[in-house]
């Protein structure tokens, strides 16, 4: 069985090698996608395998959670149900409204 | 033509292919691409299979500031605002990324009673309403977030529709929570 610790290795370089094809496939949606400048982009886009594994190795996640508790609040309590178009709009349009830094 | 130009050239015609597959009408290409008329129209006839509809743009601002159209809109210009000042980006390639990013983001959801609201050319339109200043963002009082509402209109302590649908909408309506007293005081 994978340790804790393990997964959170894996979920890194799985991020990394996703936003990398993110990249590849659309640049300018994937900065919208995952909240990340230009400058961020250019880097990501530029590691190197060795490089993925070389962040990736680490006990701390190498994206962050972006939502405040009352962004959370909010969202979940907009329509009714889990595939409820407006509870989707309102938390796509708060992420939307972050800086990216 | 220098290689430069070419490229751009290849590079524009890919994007306007992009467009007639999203929705994009020849008004609209005409208007967003330095394409002429006449290779727009045999383009569009490639893409599609048939000529290109003929008429006027019948629109107008007051559907952007009707309730489901008004979320739509504001998610789509959430997503169109985001990278349209990106280095190297387009109007048309912000165009077609931001209205590929808002109609995955609705079909993902699979809500029976909510689809793809924004039309292309509705979406188009939306971004030069915007620029022309009869459609504008205001800044809802309870989320905070800012939302397609028509200028001039009063927006004293605007609450934006998903904060406080209407009933019709078949949800309850809720009186929108007040700010918290930290956003409040903040001058
Ligand atoms: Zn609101």
């Amino acid at each position: 069985m994978k340790s804790l610790l393990e997964e959170v290795q894996e979920l890194n370089m799985t991020f990394l090698m996703l936003a990398q094809r993110l990249i590849a496939d659309d640049r300018f949606a994937a900065i919208a996608k995952m909240n990340i400048t230009d400058e961020q982009c250019n880097v990501i886009e530029k590691l190197s395998a060795s490089d993925i594994i070389a962040l990736s190795k680490r006990n701390q996640f190498l994206f962050s959670f972006e939502l405040s508790g009352d962004e959370v609040e909010r969202s979940l309590s907009t329509g009714r149900g889990s595939n409820s178009m407006t509870k989707a709009a309102h938390l796509s349009i708060a992420l939307l409204n972050k800086e990216a830094v | 033509m220098s290689r430069l130009d070419l490229l751009s050239e290849y590079q524009q015609v890919q994007t306007a292919i992009e467009l007639i597959e999203l929705g994009a009408r020849v008004q609209t290409l005409e208007d967003v691409t330095e394409i002429n008329r006449c290779r727009l129209v045999r383009l569009y006839k490639e893409v599609r299979g048939e000529a290109p509809a003929k008429g006027q743009l019948p629109y107008s601002t007051d559907w952007y500031a009707t309730w489901k159209p008004n979320y739509h809109s504001t998610l789509f210009l959430s997503f169109f605002n985001r990278i349209k000042n990106l280095p190297d980006i387009t109007y048309s390639r912000a165009l077609a990324s931001a209205y590929k990013l808002y109609s995955e983001q609705v079909l993902m959801i699979e809500d029976e009673d909510d689809g793809v609201v924004l039309s292309f050319t509705r979406a188009w339109m939306l971004t030069r309403f915007i620029e022309s200043k009869q459609l504008e963002l205001c800044t809802c009082s309870n989320c905070q977030l800012p939302f397609v509402v028509l200028s001039y209109s009063l927006n004293d302590q605007f609450v934006c529709g998903l904060c406080a649908p209407p009933s019709r909408a078949g949800v309850p309506l809720k009186r929108p929570t007040a700010a918290t007293p930290t956003l409040a005081t903040t001058p």
